[in-house]
């Protein structure tokens, strides 16, 4: 565990090289005006079921280069598939992701490419939300697939640590992937064992807004918590509701989102180390910090009129559908104003494309714009992040040569060509994000960033990371937070002993 | 629906004629079954009404607005079933479906009606313990079942195959199976039995004559069950088959295209509808077993 | 079936199992037919070769070609083997060991007959439940411990068991209930069929599918917006505060034994409905001419006939309701004080990787069912005495 921890400070160096030369290039970070109407187009194909072939439906809108790495790629196996005998030809390797819609498309198209170059059929399982438990059934059952994602390090470490993953350090040049994976490696290293390949990277720190209506009322994005408040105020003295937030869902996933909140103003308040103190239970859920976090998002949660339908939205609203009264008129009359979620949201939650499966109407950087979460305290410019993380489960020369292609920038760049990914390889070329404005706002808020923190629930104990923080935040949400104290308590309760 | 009312047997149309007299007072009851026939259909109307509706209008109105606006513009399409059927792999998934189903359904059926019958007329040793530790077994939940049973199919190359998911399906549902045929078999009259021994009849040649075919209704029942049970089926399905392309099964073809993040009400809806079709073109076939069945229950009394 | 009829004796007593062992080989063969994973291509592309159509077997076993057609044929060799081999097996068998001396042949029979279910039962569900009692006795090495069991403790684990007993009872008693009033109701109407149909229906529709539907109807939106939901609308409607039904506890519970009602009456009325068909017209036609009521032929007339069947359908229905966990996870995840045993198994091995802990409540959910066995057991037994 405490291993893991100093590699999560880490991480805040380095997720920041992987999107730095973007960042660098762009020193604006007002969005706006010059994004092209980029990421609308890729995804989509949304409508398109997440079919277990890999489809190569990029390739009619991506007339540049194959997305498959130059050889000599460093990775063994990776050269001999791209060899001119093509060694793999014909041979499956079956991975599951929790990728479907959208998503399940750009995944298929970012590994199309590479089954074509390489002849390897690669088939991919799409499971969506039961993904976790069916994964585990498989592995433990002895019929796992050969490579599967997972979103969170902690079951990665429970996997390895009942011999069920295979270390790539054994097959994979570790310095090679340490050098290039810098901020995320960590989570999945213990001693000289790595137990998996960060593939796909995400920034929490995210608020998405409607840009026309916030010009047309003068309403000017906020860069300190202050700032925030005073417009929320100000939409609420318009008759207007400034926030939409949904507790996560629907069904099992409930939650989330409010972590996200609480961990995003622990990071911004307190800084890094203490967050992870607070991940490793060294810093109480009890201790006067995070009970500050708590009534800091519980001013944005429960001021009367802050939040489109109050507290009893927050826990009674799908999380696809909670941005929709934003959409009133066709964003010129938004019933809400902003809502804090990651960089993997996007036009395919949009009203009009989650219907049609049609490209979205409202575009991204021009209708509908993105800005980073404000700076509480100056001296804790922390961002959140989070990331998906390879896991190879079997041991054949064609599967480790799908996992090493993952690993290379080359794995995801079709995703990001979609305008929608960002890869956790820091060698990723800068100007493969150019153009597309979901990725630059990314970029520009890692950029600007002292230090990223990962998604602190999902590095603590499930019991608590996927249980109790999110049960009792829901629990606290649903009472409008006037049990706060109660909630800390009882999550304090239910950390696992040692 | 009315022409499986049709074939009314002789008995029945006794038992409904004896309550014509009664005709004027029936009243309270013809309203109360209108009543509940419509409370029960109610959330199932607001499904397919939904399914048809234009999927800009499901999560801004109640679905009853439509029935109320039959023809404001744009109020109706069906590209939402155009959507999920022209989707990849349905059809294919739709066999795999009935390859899955049918077996499931016929094999724990088969299998339980046997040991049903001797549970309730062979007598041999242990048998009440046995037939007590088989309906415990109802308790058992499948979510426990799942990761021995896959390291056994994992050994046994069985991960995948068709074979093992019908051995699934029969061996979850045996103990509802035994349990439900059991309480039918043994109310069958003693005398049956007895006159049948004397005849010369073996067991086996007991059962064939005349347990299964006054077991009719009982069987059919089950078979409902059971093939909504299986057909329906995500679960086991995904554990057990996996999720791909080439054995996937409807429920699993549906939820891969629904989606977690993306999905939406308009899919869900219509996918439910198609899944919803061959169970009832099912339960409809049964129902004339059941009717044939009540015919063998009143010759036997 | 019909074979056991034949006319002639000496004859069938040697034909019929040589065929049921030929029968059984050729199911044999379809078997591995089966459990090769290109099994249909394979075996069509070999069809295709004896035909002299050798580019149709190519392109088949190339993966293109006349997949669906493969498809097909796969389907039609699953159904002959699986639906056909079953009862092979038990006729073959079965004949063969009628050829046997009848002592013998008495004393093999019976287990003949509940041999396979006992095989698959134990393979399927005893070994399981061995295991996971095993497990919740032992730690993550193996160790025997208590610690597991501790899970019992926990804060909301008496609301847990609360809300098990809400299930439980209002559950099961609603089913069973309104089954029965259904089924006597239907069985005195003209269009019985179609009545029972309707009630009926839920039963086919699909987890997924329920949790839409009933989502439907109880959908919240905020006080002012158009409700999507139809209770709500009805709230509404007459000036009241739309109410979210799913995470307002304790009404959420009910909503959701709602759902499940909705889902098993038609279980319920479908037996009972069977059963009351088998209470003889007479004894109704003469409890009626002693002028009873309606009701009353019903209440003490039918009913008391049917108690065999009523006890059944309340036993399997409480089944369901002690282990119920679908509901719950897919309306709201039991993170609404509405949480049930169940789904906490659920959480506590796939979501905090505990199986320990997994382990002992589905341990307790064992123990919960054994006062319902007993009921099952001593009604069994009252059956046999009476047989």
């Amino acid at each position: 565990m405490a291993k893991r921890l100093q590699t999560t400070s880490a991480l805040a160096v380095v997720v920041m090289m992987l999107v730095s030369a973007c960042g660098s290039s762009s020193p604006s970070p007002t969005p706006g005006a010059s994004a092209a109407p980029s990421a609308a187009a890729p995804s989509a194909a949304a409508s398109a079921a997440a079919s277990a072939s890999a489809a190569p439906s990029a390739a009619a809108s991506a007339p540049p280069a194959a997305a498959v790495p130059k050889v000599p790629t460093g990775y063994t196996e990776l050269d001999k598939a791209l060899g001119a005998d093509l060694p793999f030809k014909g041979k499956t390797v079956s991975i599951q992701t929790q990728w479907i819609g959208g998503e399940g498309t750009n995944f298929a198209a970012s590994v199309a490419d590479f089954a074509t170059a390489t002849g390897i059929k690669i088939q991919i399982d799409s499971i969506g939300s039961s993904h976790e438990t069916v994964l585990k059934t498989r592995i433990e059952g002895g019929s796992p697939p050969d490579l599967a994602m997972l979103a969170q390090p902690t079951p990665i470490l429970s996997y390895a640590a009942k011999g069920k993953v295979k270390d790539v350090a054994t097959f994979m040049d570790a310095k090679k992937l340490s050098a290039e994976h810098p901020a995320t490696i960590g989570l999945v290293t213990q001693g000289a064992h790595i137990w998996g390949i960060p593939y796909k990277a995400d920034v929490k720190s995210t608020i998405w807004y409607p840009i026309k209506a916030f010009a047309a009322k003068g309403y000017k994005v906020p860069t300190t918590w202050d700032e925030l408040i005073a417009l929320s105020d100000k939409i609420v003295a318009d008759g207007s509701n400034p926030w939409c937030v949904s507790a996560g869902g629907p069904g099992d996933a409930t939650g989330w989102q409010l972590t996200d909140w609480v961990e995003e103003v622990v990071l911004k308040t307190k800084g890094l180390a203490y967050y992870n103190d607070w991940i490793s239970h060294k810093v109480t859920f009890e201790d006067q910090g995070i009970k500050d976090a708590f009534a800091k998002v519980g001013k944005i949660l429960f001021t009367p009129k802050y939040v489109f339908g109050g507290n009893t939205a927050i826990v009674a609203t799908d999380m696809k559908t909670v941005m929709d009264p934003m959409f009133t008129d066709d964003l010129a009359n938004p019933k809400c104003w902003m809502q804090k979620i990651p960089t993997w949201y996007g036009p395919d939650f949009f009203p009009d494309q989650r219907v049609s499966g049609q490209p979205s109407k409202y575009v991204l950087g021009t209708d509908v714009g993105i800005f980073p979460f404000p700076t509480i305290d100056p001296a804790q410019k922390n961002v959140e992040g989070s990331a998906d993380t390879l896991m190879v489960l079997v041991d054949r020369p064609e599967v480790r040569a799908v996992a090493q292609f993952l690993a290379t920038p080359e794995g995801i760049q079709n995703w990001i060509r979609a305008g929608s990914a960002i890869s956790a390889n820091s060698t990723t070329p800068a100007d493969w994000y150019a153009g597309a404005y979901k990725l630059k706002v990314a970029a520009d808020i890692a950029n600007s960033a002292a230090g990223i923190g990962f998604d602190a629930s999902d590095l603590m104990p499930g019991k608590v990371g996927a249980g109790t923080f999110w049960t009792q935040s829901v629990q606290w949400a649903n009472n409008g937070g006037t049990n706060t104290d109660a909630v800390l308590k009882a999550i304090d309760d239910s950390w696992p002993a040692q | 629906m009315t022409a499986s009312a049709q074939p009314i047997e002789s008995a029945r149309v006794a038992r409904v004629a004896a309550w014509r007299p009664l005709f004027v007072r029936s009243l309270p009851l013809r309203l109360s079954v209108l009543a509940i026939c419509a409370l029960w259909t109610l959330p199932t109307l607001g499904l397919l009404v939904t399914s048809v509706r234009n999927p800009l209008n499901i999560t801004t109105s109640g679905w009853w607005t439509a029935l109320l606006n039959p023809f404001a513009p744009n109020q109706w399409t069906l590209s939402n079933y155009q959507t999920v059927m022209a989707s990849d792999g349905m059809g294919n998934a739709f066999i795999n479906s009935l390859i899955v189903t049918l077996p499931s359904t016929v094999i724990p059926i088969t299998i339980a009606a046997f040991a049903a019958y001797a549970f309730a007329w062979v007598p041999f040793r242990g048998r009440g313990i046995l037939f007590t530790i088989v309906v415990g077994l109802l308790v058992v939940p499948i979510q426990m079942s799942l990761i021995p049973i896959l390291q056994i199919y994992s050994a046994g190359n069985l991960y995948g195959s068709f074979l093992g998911i019908w051995l699934a399906h029969t061996g979850f549902g045996l103990p509802l199976a035994i349990f439900l045929l059991y309480n039918f078999i043994s109310q069958l009259p003693r005398d049956l039995f007895e006159s049948a021994a004397i005849d010369g009849a073996s067991h086996l040649q007991a059962f064939t004559r005349i347990v299964l075919p006054l077991s009719v209704p009982a069987l059919g029942a089950f078979a409902i069950f059971q093939f909504l049970w299986v057909w329906n089926d995500l679960l086991v399905a995904l554990v057990f088959l996996g999720p791909g392309a080439e054995v996937r099964v409807l429920p699993t073809a549906l939820f891969q295209l629904i989606g977690s993040r993306g999905g939406s009400w308009h899919l869900l809806t219509a996918g439910a509808f198609i899944t919803m079709v061959v169970p009832l073109v099912v339960f409809l076939l049964l129902q004339r077993a059941f009717v044939r069945g009540i015919l063998a229950g009143s010759v036997k009394s | 079936m019909a074979v056991a009829r034949t006319e002639n004796p000496g004859l069938s007593r040697f034909v019929l199992p040589i065929a049921g062992l030929i029968g059984l080989g050729l199911c044999g063969a379809g078997i591995l037919v089966l459990l090769d994973r290109q099994g249909g291509p394979h075996l069509l592309a070999s069809v295709y070769d004896l035909l002299g159509n050798s580019a149709g077997a190519t392109a088949l076993r190339n993966g293109s070609g006349d997949q669906v057609i493969a498809k097909i044929l796969l389907a039609a060799i699953a159904l002959a083997v699986g639906v056909g081999g079953i009862w092979l097996l038990f006729i073959g068998v079965g004949s063969l060991v009628s050829l046997l001396r009848p002592r013998w042949r008495d004393r093999i029979l019976p287990w003949l007959f509940v041999g396979p279910a006992l095989l698959l039962l134990a393979v399927f569900l005893v070994y399981p439940a061995a295991g996971t009692i095993l497990r919740s006795f032992t730690d993550d090495h193996g160790q025997f411990t208590l610690r597991n069991y501790a899970v019992m403790t926990e804060s909301d684990f008496t609301q847990i068991l609360r809300n098990n007993a809400f299930w439980l009872i209002v559950g099961t008693g609603g089913s069973v209930v309104l089954g029965l009033i259904f089924a006597g109701l239907f069985d005195r109407i003209r269009r019985e069929a179609l009545a029972k149909t309707i009630v009926f229906l839920p039963l086919a529709i699909s987890l997924v599918g329920a949790s839409v539907i009933w989502g439907l109807v109880y959908a919240w939106q905020p006080a002012g917006q158009p409700q999507i939901g139809l209770l709500n609308a009805i709230v509404v409607g007459f000036g009241g505060q739309p109410i979210p039904w799913l995470t307002t506890s304790p009404i959420n519970v009910f909503a959701e034994i709602v759902i499940m009602v909705w889902l098993q009456t038609g279980f319920a009325m479908v037996v009972l409905s069977a059963a009351i068909k088998g209470v003889s017209g007479e004894i109704i036609e003469a409890a009626r001419l002693d002028g009873a009521s309606e009701r009353q032929v019903f209440l003490r007339v039918i009913v008391p006939m049917i108690r065999g069947s009523i006890i059944t359908v309340a036993t399997t229905i409480a089944i369901v309701t002690i282990k119920i966990f679908d509901i719950v996870y897919v309306t709201t995840g039991g993170r609404f004080n509405d949480d049930v045993v169940a789904n906490r198994m659920f959480h506590e091995i796939f979501q905090f990787f505990d199986d320990g802990r997994g382990a002992a409540l589905a341990t307790l959910l064992f123990v919960a069912v054994l006062p319902v066995m007993y009921i099952n057991l001593s009604n069994f037994r009252r059956q046999q005495r009476g047989a």
